[in-house]
């Protein structure tokens, strides 16, 4: 067995991640809606891991970050342009979309806002915990029961071996799980996959990728 | 084919012995006699199509006081004042006890006999538990107070292989409890009885061979007053045969118009009306601890077995639970309950024993348990979707495109989420079609209206994805309002005035704006007062 070959072996090990090298997993991902972003993070946001954003203030287009994401999953075929599709299959296609959730989100998300998107908001629940304990367990929930395709959560204060477990849950459900933290928890550990620090920029929003699995860490901004 | 003459002389004459052959046709032929005979008219039933098997329970009322069976027993009632054998068993028979005899006279004769008061809830509560098993064999079931269950097994006829195996059956069961039962069964409800309480275990399957079935019985089968079998007898008519024969109205006129109903009744003349058996609608049962529970822990398995016991129960009627309530019992303390409540009749223990879990775990109980009860309301499912056999989405599983997410996980999910948090955190949403922007959206209860859309025209893409609860009030310097620094519009005004028919009018005029941090809020300026508000954020 040559060298490079037993080298090859050994790259292929899971375990070994390779920086600089776009490592081709087969999880799933779902587009993000923005091209350039979709490049950086192979393809989409990905399932089965947690994906974590940091920010500063709301405001600045963090969700609108993962709408088009949001809305292609559970979309409202109603009024997107394809009008001419036969009832028949409107209703197989609604069936087939997954549920979102909201969990301990800091203001209201507005309906009418979310319908402009394209999201089907009869398929988004919108859960309201008193604590940040019940705010973890729901989201453990929701993430190990396999009805959600989109998990979104907002934690103000969560320290890694909760992290730890929404991680394990998020493995176990297979869906996108996203969670919101406050910005002074960029320099410690956490177990997400992919750590995105989002900041406002002039007329754009700039993405600080600070982990990442799927490809290179770096800048970039977007439209949202 | 005899015809018997001078019919309106069989009053006053002995009853003369029975020469007509078992062809009862000629018996139901109307005749040119003035005074139409009992028998003569033929049964104005259609197609009877009803089997009507009748089992009686002689010592019923010794089995609910759990009389023993190897010694002669008897059970007693108080009528007037005296006490009276209502029953006895074969034992006792043959020692010479008799119903009606006096306790007293019957204890005279018989000092060994065991004798019990009738306790009549008792009575009442094993016949009902009997109805219940009775449901296993056919949905009609009706309970006779009189110690009789009658079983409308037409229908099961071919499910259990003919009327001798399914009375086979029937006998092997309640024979296997210790009942002594006697079956008969008639195309009539009220023949079965009669053959019943006659003790002839004939089986009549079908309407011609009712009247010879019914000809010999005694009169005492029919269960009339003793003043009016007194009065038959001194007729000379002591067989049912023989009522038969004697004319219609004569009969009405001097015994009764009732009694003739309840002849008809029997031939099927007229219809009878049978309360049917329902099995009862809520579910209680109580488990009493043998050693009281002191610890959290060891609660859960004693409610797996109430769990256990709703279990069987819903599934032998194949219904479901929507309502559930627990009782814990302490010494010297008022009980602890709690009530958990599931939107859709579940059939499912699990779930049902999911949400209490949840619950109990919430729960702070402030002594020993020392017995547990367990209340369900039950209904029946309105829409029974049959459990998906082959496909099941395993967890873990990478889902490509995505299986049908049934709401019932969704609803099971919400509920789970409810019972944990409560009803008012989780909700879903709605837009109401409202130009005021804190009523354009509503909380929904999710899956309620599966398949209506937002109307296309209240969808508004130039609205902020997070709304403020409460708008702020945001200072001004300069007339210009300030939110962490001075803040620069990004689009013209768009002025809404609305809502003066319920008292909640506004006027504002709104703004998107930045600020120099890159947040982007959405503000307005209330024309009536001038100031400037936070209202929603551009996320």
């Amino acid at each position: 067995m040559s060298r490079e070959h037993r080298l090859k072996q050994l790259l292929q090990n899971p375990h070994i991640w390779c920086s600089g090298q776009f490592c081709l997993s087969d999880r799933q991902h779902c587009a993000t809606g923005f091209a350039t972003l979709d490049q950086w993070i192979g393809g989409g946001w990905p399932r089965g891991v947690l994906t974590e954003f940091l920010l500063d203030a709301p405001g600045i287009g963090e969700l609108g970050l993962v709408m088009p994401a949001m809305a292609r999953l559970c979309p409202d075929l109603l009024h997107q342009d394809q009008l001419h599709i036969s009832k028949a299959v409107l209703q197989a296609e609604t069936s087939r979309s997954g549920w979102g959730i909201f969990i301990a989100s800091p203001h209201i998300p507005y309906a009418p806002a979310l319908a402009g998107y394209g999201l089907d908001i009869s398929r988004l629940l919108v859960v309201d915990p008193e604590s940040s304990a019940d705010a973890l367990w729901v989201m453990e929930q929701a993430l190990r029961s396999g009805i959600f395709t989109a998990v979104v959560g907002w934690f103000a204060d969560i320290d890694t071996h909760a992290l730890r477990r929404l991680q394990l849950a998020a493995e176990a459900g297979m869906c996108w799980a996203s969670i919101y933290r406050p910005a002074r928890f960029a320099s410690t550990a956490s177990p997400a996959a992919l750590r995105i620090h989002i900041e406002p920029g002039k007329g754009e929003t700039l993405l600080h990728i600070l982990r990442n699995r799927y490809g290179p860490v770096g800048s970039l901004s977007v439209q949202c | 084919m005899l015809k018997h003459p001078r019919r309106q002389l069989q009053l006053f004459v002995e009853p003369v012995a029975e020469q007509v052959d078992s062809a009862s046709a000629d018996v139901f032929k109307p005749t040119a006699s003035a005074f139409a005979d009992l028998s003569d008219q033929p049964s104005q039933h259609p197609a009877v199509r009803n089997l009507w098997l009748c089992i009686r329970f002689p010592e019923l009322s010794l089995h609910a006081v759990a009389s023993p069976h190897s010694i002669p027993a008897a059970v007693f009632t108080d009528e007037q004042g005296r006490s009276l054998v209502y029953a006895c068993n074969v034992k006792a028979e043959d020692a010479g006890i008799t119903r009606g005899m006096s306790a007293n006279a019957a204890l005279a004769l018989l000092p060994a006999l065991d004798i019990r008061q009738r306790q009549l809830a008792a009575e009442e509560r094993l016949l009902q538990a009997l109805g219940n098993w009775a449901l296993n064999y056919t949905p009609v079931v009706s309970v006779d107070i009189t110690g009789m269950l009658l079983l409308e097994i037409r229908g099961s006829l071919h499910l259990f292989g003919g009327i001798r195996s399914l009375r086979a059956r029937l006998s092997i069961e309640l024979h296997s409890w210790g009942h002594c039962i006697v079956m008969a069964s008639a195309p009539m409800a009220k023949a079965a009885r009669w053959l019943a309480r006659a003790n002839v275990p004939v089986d009549c399957t079908a309407l011609y061979e009712l009247s010879a079935a019914l000809r010999n019985l005694p009169l005492a089968c029919l269960d009339w007053p003793v003043s009016v079998q007194q009065q038959l007898l001194q007729m000379g008519v002591r067989s049912l045969g023989d009522c038969m024969r004697l004319p219609r109205d004569g009969f009405a006129r001097r015994i009764g118009r009732a009694y003739l109903q309840d002849l008809d009744q029997g031939f099927g003349r007229y219809p009878e009306l049978l309360h049917y058996y329902r099995p009862p609608e809520t579910f209680h049962t109580r488990l009493e601890l043998v050693a009281d529970i002191l610890t959290v822990d060891d609660i859960w398995p004693a409610m797996e077995e109430l769990f256990a016991r709703l279990s069987v129960f819903l599934l032998q009627r194949q219904m479901g639970a929507q309502q559930l309530q627990v009782q814990f019992s302490h010494h010297g303390r008022d009980p602890t309950d709690f009530a958990i409540t599931v939107r859709e009749i579940c059939t499912s223990i699990t779930h049902l024993s999911e949400l209490c879990r949840l619950q109990l775990d919430r729960l702070i109980i402030p002594a020993p348990v020392t017995a547990l009860s367990l209340r369900a309301s039950i209904a029946v499912v309105q829409n029974t979707s049959a459990a998906d056999l082959l496909r099941k989405i395993p967890l873990g599983a990478v889902v490509g495109e995505r299986d049908k997410v049934s709401y019932e996980r969704v609803i099971r999910f919400i509920e789970q989420l409810r019972v944990r948090l409560g009803s008012h955190r989780v909700y879903g949403l709605n837009v109401v079609a409202e130009h005021r922007p804190e009523y354009a959206w509503s909380k929904a209860e999710p899956c309620s209206n599966h398949m209506s859309p937002v109307p296309g025209e209240l969808i508004n893409r130039s609205r902020p994805l997070w709304l403020r609860a409460q708008p702020l009030l945001l200072e001004t310097r300069c007339n210009e309002p300030v939110h962490h620094g001075d803040l620069s519009p990004l689009s013209d005004v768009e002025r809404i005035e609305s809502g003066w028919w319920d008292g909640r009018d506004i006027r504002r005029d709104y703004y998107k704006a930045v600020n120099h941090h890159g947040v982007r809020l959405w503000i307005y300026q209330d024309c009536r007062n001038s100031d400037w508000y936070l209202h929603g954020l551009f996320a």
